[in-house]
């Protein structure tokens, strides 16, 4: 057995080491040295794209030098203005989070370059097959291809959303277990509410706190107790195939009332409804933690706050957790503006990160030695990085990986070279996975992905009728959970509204939007 | 009309500019300023009737009329949008016009120098406090349940419960409306107290002479010299009457208010420029401003028939 065991191991090394020259002899990409221009939106405000050393790695191994200008959130409107003049364009752009509007307007143009199946099976040949075998990750504006994408294959990330998370310290000085039904979790919350004050409860305990209608730290989970998937504000999903709105699904109206009663009870607190996402993150994050439960992608406290699995509603319903897309719904984490003198090369480029585990290990997760390194399999081993200070991990800044701010591919090829830790640490999402929250997947595609019916009067007349159904779905229900109203008796007049304002309108635009990315 | 008196009037014109070359001259640049960024521009706005493409350019994206006009008013949301946008405005132009004037008048009659300063300093201030504080000021004193001013109730014994002004609908109106009266009521008595500094002392003392009380020249003097100010900023706001502040109206919407919040430009914000929907936006923003338009000369003929004061 253990000679067996010693064979494989030795030839899984030998393969990745043939992978690994084999995906080598293609550098460096370009004989002579090259400098690339690259925008980025710096979303999250990290501040660590321009002088990443991940360019200065880059150019060692490729010959070609990004040099990256980085946009902060505050200046995304006057970005968006300067991507519309089409002037003075850089050669490649990262993330921008530019509405679809403006880049299948300039690919229209010629001011980005359409990667077309001829140039990617050229050019970038795994960028291709991946495509190929992924049609949902391959999304088209206006049926061209205007970028690619970032995806994470691996299922923690992608097949759940957010953790559930309970204060365990304050489970454990009241002496009370870890429920498992919502009579039980109810019966916590209250607890937390009547003890506040007592120990390391404060006073200004929050027993459960979330953001109204948002997808980060909001409520949408509260439904998957019921079996209810609810992912985005728009409340599509798809049911074999068919695009479905749970706005008016009657299904909603027992976690409704619930949220009513834990409101009605002061569980959750009236701040949900006007809180705005800075806000929202201040609380969850606190130092000194008020809230006895939410949900999160990450754990911000692991000392205190324990990820627990949704809740039995005891009707015989079986409870499910919200599901991501593995992809994210902007193509525009690579895109190549035409006034780029070196097009094949800024793709072959993006092919080999892609392609290659080490590049995607350094642009993903971060650099080697920082963020990583080979374990005794020759596999890619990340650092746990959980226990570290908050200084220590700003001090990793200039090796950090670039996450989805940068197209890239992490699926079964990759993974087969990675060493995931995750799955041995209890607080990693990996673990959490496997441990809690696998069994709670609903079965099939249940994400609705918003794609363009190839009409652009259809598009907007789908974007005012989404805008209204919205306005109608949002002030409703959270009139109804704020006691504003009485969900039984108003319920149909409710749904004949929505039928009235062009919900079956909108189903079909959606539909038809949906329809084409499985026809890709 | 005749020729000689064209050419006259011609002539008088020239030889007055002539004359006073150098307030021209001094006036140029504010007219140059004002023809390149305000009238120039102003052939973009007929991206508002057509099917606006960045990589076209504007004489060469398609003519689509009264497309995206009809958009506008087809929505379901444009009763609502129509009326929280007016309604919003005269409110804040009932509550809000009066005030300064009130202030000025109060401020010229008192005698305290030292009052009056430190009067006038706190009621400027807040105008130069930026919307984003002043909305945050405003969450954090009348959040339902921390709020500061439900915390000062609790503890009076006068409130059990959240404090739901947020969460209301019926009550964004008032606290736009009266934040709005807060933060600007002391800069836009600046105006008056100015015009106030003109009137002439000699009817105060004439008016003491005949033995008129404070109030009684405050009503009589002063409020009737004023009266072309008042008239013209008037007319200058009423102008304004289909433009309500996208930015504090988008900071103090949530998902109660909604209905009453979402106002024109909060909407072609979200879905106009926020997608990139420039000529939706250009179009949406011209409907406003020919209304606007429409009612700055209707309320300018009728201040001119009434009162004689007018802008033009």
């Amino acid at each position: 057995m253990k000679r067996i065991l010693s064979i494989s191991l030795a030839l899984a090394l030998m393969l990745s080491c043939a992978a690994a020259l084999a995906q080598d002899s293609e550098l460096p990409i370009s004989q002579e040295p090259i400098t690339l221009t690259a925008w980025v939106l710096d979303v999250n405000n990290v501040g660590i794209y321009e002088d990443s050393v991940l360019w200065d790695w880059l150019e060692e191994k490729t010959n070609i030098r990004i040099e990256v200008t980085s946009f902060s959130m505050s200046q995304q409107e006057a970005l968006q203005l300067r991507f519309a003049t089409l002037d003075d364009l850089p050669d490649i752009g990262l993330r921008l989070d530019m509405p679809e509007e403006l880049l299948g307007d300039a690919t229209e143009g010629g001011y980005i370059v359409e990667l077309t199946d001829e140039l990617l099976a050229e050019y970038a040949p795994y960028w291709a097959n991946f495509l190929n075998e992924h049609p949902l990750a391959d999304k088209l504006i206006r049926g061209m291809r205007v970028g690619l994408p970032n995806c994470d294959y691996v299922e923690y990330v992608g097949n759940f959303r957010e953790q559930l998370l309970i204060n365990k310290t304050w489970l454990d000085e009241l002496g009370l277990e870890v429920p498992t039904t919502v009579s039980e979790f109810t019966a916590v919350l209250q607890a937390f509410k009547d003890n506040a004050g007592v120990g390391s409860i404060p006073e200004s305990v929050i027993p459960f706190y979330y953001q109204w209608d948002h997808r980060i730290s909001g409520m949408f989970d509260i439904l998957g107790f019921w079996g209810i998937t609810v992912t985005q504000t728009h409340w599509l999903a798809i049911d074999d195939g068919q695009v479905v709105f749970q706005g008016i699904n009657p299904d909603i109206i027992e976690p409704l009332k619930y949220l009513q009663e834990l409101y009605a009870l002061g569980l959750t607190p009236a701040e949900s409804f006007t809180d705005d996402r800075s806000m929202s993150i201040a609380r969850t994050n606190s130092e000194e933690p008020y809230i006895g439960f939410f949900t999160s992608y990450a754990n911000p406290n692991p000392d205190d706050y324990l990820a627990i699995a949704p809740m039995d509603t005891q009707t015989g319903v079986s409870p499910v957790i919200r599901k991501q897309e593995f992809t994210r719904t902007g193509t525009n984490d690579f895109i190549i503006f035409s006034g780029n003198q070196y097009v094949e090369e800024s793709l072959a480029l993006i092919d080999w990160i892609a392609s290659n585990a080490e590049a995607t290990a350094n642009f993903q997760i971060g650099m080697q030695g920082y963020f990583w390194d080979y374990d005794e399999n020759g596999l890619i081993k990340p650092y746990d990085t959980s226990a570290m200070s908050t200084e220590e991990l700003r001090a990793l800044d200039p090796y950090c990986g670039f996450g989805n701010f940068i197209a890239g591919i992490r699926a079964d090829d990759f993974y087969a070279q990675y060493n995931d830790i995750g799955y041995e640490n209890p607080i990693h999402r990996a673990w959490l996975y496997e441990n809690v929250y696998k069994s709670y997947i609903p079965e099939g595609e249940t994400n609705y992905i918003a794609a363009s019916t190839g009409d652009d009067d259809l598009d907007l007349r789908r974007t005012d009728l989404a805008n209204d159904i919205f306005n109608l779905r949002s002030t409703t229900l959270a009139r109804w959970i704020t006691g504003q109203g009485d969900i039984d008796a108003e319920w149909d007049e409710y749904v004949q509204k929505m039928y009235d304002i062009g919900l079956e309108e909108y189903l079909e635009l959606c539909q038809m939007g949906y329809d084409t990315l499985n026809i890709n | 009309m005749d020729r000689s008196i064209r050419k006259n009037r011609y002539g008088v014109t020239w030889r007055k500019v002539r004359v006073n070359w150098e307030l021209y001259l001094f006036l140029l640049p504010a007219v140059i300023l004002l023809f390149l960024f305000h009238y120039l521009p102003m052939y973009g706005i007929q991206i508002a009737f057509r099917n606006f493409k960045s990589y076209l350019g504007i004489w060469d994206s398609q003519w689509v009329g009264l497309k995206h006009f009809e958009r506008f008013m087809n929505l379901q949301m444009f009763p609502i949008l129509l009326k929280n946008t007016i309604s919003i405005s005269l409110y804040s132009l009932l509550a809000g016009f009066p005030l300064p004037i009130i202030l000025a008048l109060a401020l010229n009659s008192t005698n305290g120098t030292r009052f009056k300063r430190v009067v006038q300093t706190v009621t400027y201030a807040p105008h130069f406090i930026s919307i984003v504080v002043i909305v945050g000021m405003i969450n954090l004193l009348f959040s339902p349940s921390t709020g500061i001013l439900v915390t000062i109730l609790k503890s009076l014994g006068l409130q059990d419960g959240n404090l739901n002004i947020l969460l209301d609908e019926g009550s964004f109106i008032h606290l736009y409306v009266w934040s709005g009266v807060w933060t600007n009521l002391g800069w836009n008595s600046i105006v008056y107290l100015s015009a106030l500094s003109g009137v002439d002392p000699a009817l105060h003392e004439a008016g003491i002479v005949d033995g008129a009380t404070k109030a009684q020249r405050c009503f009589y003097i002063d409020f009737p010299c004023i009266i072309p100010t008042i008239v013209m900023l008037l007319i200058l706001q009423t102008g304004t009457i289909m433009t309500v502040g996208f930015q504090k109206a988008f900071l103090m919407q949530n998902s109660m208010n909604i209905g009453a919040s979402e106002v024109i430009s909060t909407y072609v914000y979200k879905q106009g420029i926020a997608k990139a929907q420039y000529s939706y936006s250009t179009a949406v923003d011209l409907f406003n401003s020919v209304i606007n338009f429409i009612l700055l000369i209707s309320v300018n003929a009728i201040a001119r028939r009434m009162s004689g004061n007018s802008l033009w």
